[in-house]
C-alpha cells in the first residue's frame, strides 16, 4: 500500500468515525443549552453560558439516582436469567437428543418474531390478576421472555461450531452435565454470551412502553421515566431531557467500550455455521 | 450418567410444577386480598379522619412548571387542609398517558380521579362505565363559576361525566417588532395575512411558524377558515357527525382553496412539516418567525424569563383574520375545552375522591392558580389581579369579546380513528401537495369510515 492510499484510507475512516460519533457529540453539546436555544439554525452551538442547571435538574427533578438503581437492578437480573436460560436451552437444542426438540426450538425462535408491544394489554391484564404489576418481577419476566429467543438463537449457532470432542473428554474425566455446561461450554461461548449480554442490556435499559404500562409506583420506575419528568402537555424542558439522556447513555457507552472486541467477535463467530 | 440426568430431569419437572402451583396460588391469594382490601376500605371511608390515599392519574409529568406545577399546587393545598389524605400522583406524557388510561379502563383499575380529554376519548370511557356521572346542578354558583357552554365535550346523552380545566382557543401570536421594523401592516383580513407572508418572505423572515409535524394545527386552521367564511360554528362539526358533507359544499371548497393559498404562497416556515411543537415555538420565540398559530395556553410566554426580553416585550395576540366576503366575524372564536378531570367509578374511596375533586375544580384553586401563573386560561370565570401581562390581557379580551364559540374542535369531535385519518389527510395535503378537492374527499372518507 502506498503512502497516499493509506492517507486516503485514514481520512475516510476518520470521516466515518465522525459521522458515527456525531449524535453523541450533538447530545452532549445540547445538554448544556437552555430549551429556548434549541432548533436554532446552527447544527452545533457553543454554549456561551453552559446550563449546568440542566444536570442538577436531571439529578434532582429527574430522580436520576433512584431510577438508575431500579434500572440497574431490573437489567442485571434480566441479563442473568437470560444468560442462564439461553445457555442451557442452547445446550439442550444442540447437544441433547429428545423427541420434540425441533418443535420446541421452532417455538422458542418464534418469540423473536412477536413484537413486544402487541403483548402489552394481555400482559397487563394477566399481571394484574397475578399481582405482578408494580413489582420488579413485572418487568423482569417480560424482558427475559423477549430476550431469551434471540439469545438462544445466537448461542445455538455458536455451540454448533464447538467440537464435541471437548465434552467427550470431559465426560471421560467424570464431569456431570452442569459442569459441562457451565464450566466447559460457557467459557468457550464467551464471545456469544457477551453479545447476548450487550443486546439484552440495551433493550432493557431503553425500554419504556412496558415499564410505563406496568409500573405506577414512583419508587419502582426505571430511567426512561426520568426523561418523561420534563415533558409538559405541549412543550418540554429539552435541555434537562438532554442532560438525562447524556447521563443515561454513559453506562451504555462504558459497557460497549469494555466489551467492544468481544461483541464484534460474537456477532460474526457463529455466522459461518449458524 | 444416564441415571443422573434422568433424576435431574425429574427434579426439574417437580420444581416446574411446584413453581406453577405457587404462582397460581399466589394469584388466587392476591384476589382474596384485593377483595378483603376493598371491603374494609369501603367500610372506613365514612370516617373523615381515617388515613386515605387517593390515586390521581394525570398527563402532566413536569411538576415544576406550567400546568403540572399548577396541578401540584392544588394538591399541596388540599393535603395541607386535609392532613389525613395522601395523594398518589401518577403522571405520563400525552401518548403513553392515553395508552395507559386504556389499559386502566380495560382492567377497571381503582383510580380515584383521572385527567381526561373531552370528546371521543372521554366517550370511550363513558361507554365502558369507567367514569362517574356528575350532577351539573352541584357545579353551578359562585364556588365554581364555570363559563357557559364549557361542558359540551364532557356531556354525552345529556349527562355530564367530567369537568373541563381550561378554555382553549386558537389565536395568532405575533412579534410586533418584526412587523414594525419591516414596515408590514398587521393583517386583519386573510388576504392581508397572505400579503404579509409574502413581504416577510421577501425579507428573509419566516412569516408564520407552524407545528406541522403534529398535524392538528392544520385542522384547527381549516376550521377557523370555515367559520370565517360561513359564520357557522357548527358546520364543520356537523360534517364530522355526518349530518353534512365535506364534498360538494361550496363553503368547504372555498375554505380548502384558501388553505391551499396559504400552502402555495409559503405562509408557513421552511420545512414546517418536520417541526413539532417545541421547534415551531422556538422559531417564534427566537424572533426568527413573525407569527405563530397556537392556542391560548401559551399565555405564560410573556412572563417566562428564559425567553429573550426583546421577544417578551413584543409578543402580542391577533384574532384569526376575517375572510373577504365571508359571513363570519373576527369575534367568532374557535374555542373549546379539551382537557379536564373525571371521577373514576371503581374508586375505593368515592366520598374522599369527590371531596378532593370538588376542591380542585373550585374557582379559587385550579382556575385561579393557572391564571395567576399564566399556565393556561381557565374554563371558569377568573378575577383579574391587575398583575397580568399585556399578553394575558389581550387573551382575556379575545375570550370575553367572543360573540360565538365552537365548543369543540372538529378534529376531536369524532372517533379517535377519524382524528387519525383527518390528520393524515391534512398531512397529505401539505406534504404531498394534493388538491383541495382531494383534501375534502379524504375528510369525507374519514368522517364516513370512523
Amino acid at each position: 500500500m502506498t503512502k497516499s492510499t493509506k492517507t486516503i484510507l485514514w481520512v475516510f475512516f476518520l470521516i466515518v468515525a465522525l459521522v458515527q460519533l456525531f449524535p453523541l457529540i450533538w447530545l452532549v453539546d445540547f445538554s448544556f443549552l437552555s430549551s429556548n436555544e434549541f432548533y436554532s439554525s446552527s447544527v452545533l452551538k457553543w454554549p456561551s453560558d453552559p446550563q449546568w442547571q440542566n444536570y442538577i435538574n436531571a439529578w434532582v427533578d429527574g430522580k436520576f439516582l433512584r431510577y438508575f438503581i431500579n434500572s440497574a437492578f431490573v437489567t442485571s437480573v434480566t441479563i442473568l436469567l437470560t444468560v442462564i436460560l439461553s445457555l442451557t436451552l442452547g445446550y439442550a437444542f444442540t447437544r441433547m437428543q429428545w423427541k420434540l426438540r425441533s418443535v420446541f426450538f421452532t417455538i422458542i425462535l418464534l418469540g423473536i418474531m412477536i413484537p413486544i408491544h402487541a403483548t402489552l394489554l394481555p400482559n397487563f391484564a394477566i399481571f394484574k390478576a397475578l399481582g405482578l404489576t408494580n413489582s420488579y418481577l413485572g418487568l423482569i419476566l417480560p424482558y427475559t421472555a423477549v430476550s431469551v429467543p434471540l439469545g438462544t438463537f445466537i448461542l445455538t449457532g455458536f455451540m454448533r461450531s464447538i467440537p464435541r470432542a471437548m465434552e467427550e473428554s470431559a465426560v471421560v474425566d467424570g464431569a456431570n452435565i452442569y459442569r459441562i455446561v457451565f464450566q466447559i461450554i460457557a467459557p468457550l461461548t464467551a464471545p456469544a454470551l457477551v453479545t447476548v449480554i450487550v443486546t439484552t442490556f440495551l433493550n432493557c435499559w431503553n425500554e419504556f412502553i412496558m415499564a410505563s404500562t406496568f409500573l405506577s409506583k414512583d419508587a419502582l420506575k426505571t430511567l426512561p421515566f426520568s426523561v418523561m419528568n420534563f415533558a409538559g402537555q405541549y412543550s418540554s424542558d429539552y435541555g434537562s431531557q438532554f442532560a438525562v439522556m447524556v447521563l443515561t447513555s454513559i453506562p451504555a457507552i462504558v459497557i460497549y467500550a469494555i466489551f467492544n472486541e468481544q461483541i464484534t467477535k460474537g456477532v460474526t463467530a457463529g455466522a459461518v455455521k449458524g | 450418567m444416564v441415571m443422573n440426568s434422568k433424576s435431574t430431569r425429574n427434579i426439574l419437572l417437580v420444581t416446574a410444577l411446584a413453581a406453577v402451583s405457587v404462582l397460581s396460588a399466589c394469584g388466587g391469594g392476591n384476589d382474596k386480598n384485593n377483595n378483603a382490601g376493598s371491603s374494609t376500605n369501603g367500610g372506613t371511608t365514612g370516617s373523615a379522619d381515617k388515613e386515605v390515599t387517593l390515586r390521581l392519574f394525570s398527563n402532566l409529568p413536569d411538576r415544576k412548571s406550567g400546568q403540572g406545577l399548577a396541578e401540584q399546587m392544588v394538591i399541596d393545598n388540599y393535603i395541607k387542609a386535609n392532613p389525613n389524605v395522601k395523594i398518589d400522583i401518577e403522571t405520563l406524557a400525552e401518548e403513553p398517558f392515553k395508552n395507559k388510561l386504556k389499559a386502566y379502563m380495560a382492567s377497571n383499575e381503582a383510580l380515584d380521579v383521572t385527567m381526561v380529554h373531552g370528546g371521543a376519548e372521554l366517550n370511550t370511557l363513558v361507554q365502558a362505565g369507567y367514569v362517574k356521572e356528575l350532577n351539573p346542578a352541584e357545579y353551578e354558583g359562585d364556588t365554581y363559576k364555570f363559563l357557559p357552554g364549557v361542558y359540551k365535550s364532557f356531556t354525552f346523552n345529556d349527562k355530564l361525566y367530567g369537568l373541563p380545566r381550561n378554555s382553549d382557543y386558537e389565536v395568532i401570536y405575533y412579534n410586533k417588532k418584526l412587523f414594525d421594523d419591516n414596515g408590514i401592516k398587521i393583517p386583519t383580513t386573510y388576504a392581508e395575512l397572505l400579503e404579509a407572508g409574502k413581504q416577510f418572505r421577501a425579507k428573509g423572515i419566516e412569516p408564520m411558524s407552524m407545528n406541522g409535524k403534529d398535524l392538528w394545527s392544520f385542522a384547527a386552521f381549516f376550521q377557523d377558515l370555515v367559520v370565517r367564511l360561513t359564520g357557522d360554528q357548527n358546520l364543520m362539526l356537523d360534517a364530522v357527525a355526518k349530518k353534512k358533507n365535506f364534498t360538494g359544499d361550496e363553503n368547504f371548497t372555498k375554505a380548502a382553496e384558501l388553505l391551499a393559498q396559504a400552502r402555495d404562497t409559503k405562509l408557513f416556515q421552511e420545512s414546517f412539516m418536520t417541526a413539532d411543537y417545541g421547534a415551531s415555538q422556538n422559531l417564534f420565540t427566537q424572533g426568527r418567525a413573525a407569527m405563530w398559530y397556537m392556542g391560548s395556553w401559551e399565555a405564560g410566554m410573556a412572563t417566562n424569563d428564559k425567553l429573550p426580553e426583546d421577544f417578551r416585550n413584543n409578543v402580542n395576540v391577533l384574532k384569526f383574520p376575517v375572510v373577504e366576503g365571508g359571513k363570519g366575524k373576527d369575534t367568532d372564536l374557535l374555542a373549546w375545552n379539551g382537557g379536564g378531570y373525571s371521577l373514576v367509578s371503581s374508586s375505593k374511596h368515592p366520598e374522599e375522591a369527590k371531596k378532593f375533586f370538588d376542591y380542585m375544580m373550585s374557582a379559587d384553586q385550579w382556575a385561579k392558580i393557572v391564571w395567576d401563573t399564566g399556565a393556561a386560561v381557565p374554563a371558569q370565570k377568573y378575577e383579574l389581579t391587575g398583575k397580568e401581562s399585556e399578553l394575558q390581557k389581550q387573551l382575556t379580551e379575545v375570550l370575553t369579546g367572543a360573540t360565538s364559540t365552537a365548543g369543540s374542535i372538529a378534529l376531536d369531535s369524532g372517533t379517535p380513528k377519524f382524528k387519525d385519518d383527518a390528520q393524515n389527510a391534512f398531512g397529505k395535503f401539505f406534504a404531498g401537495g394534493s388538491t383541495p378537492e382531494q383534501l375534502l374527499a379524504d375528510l369525507q372518507k374519514a368522517a364516513e369510515t370512523q
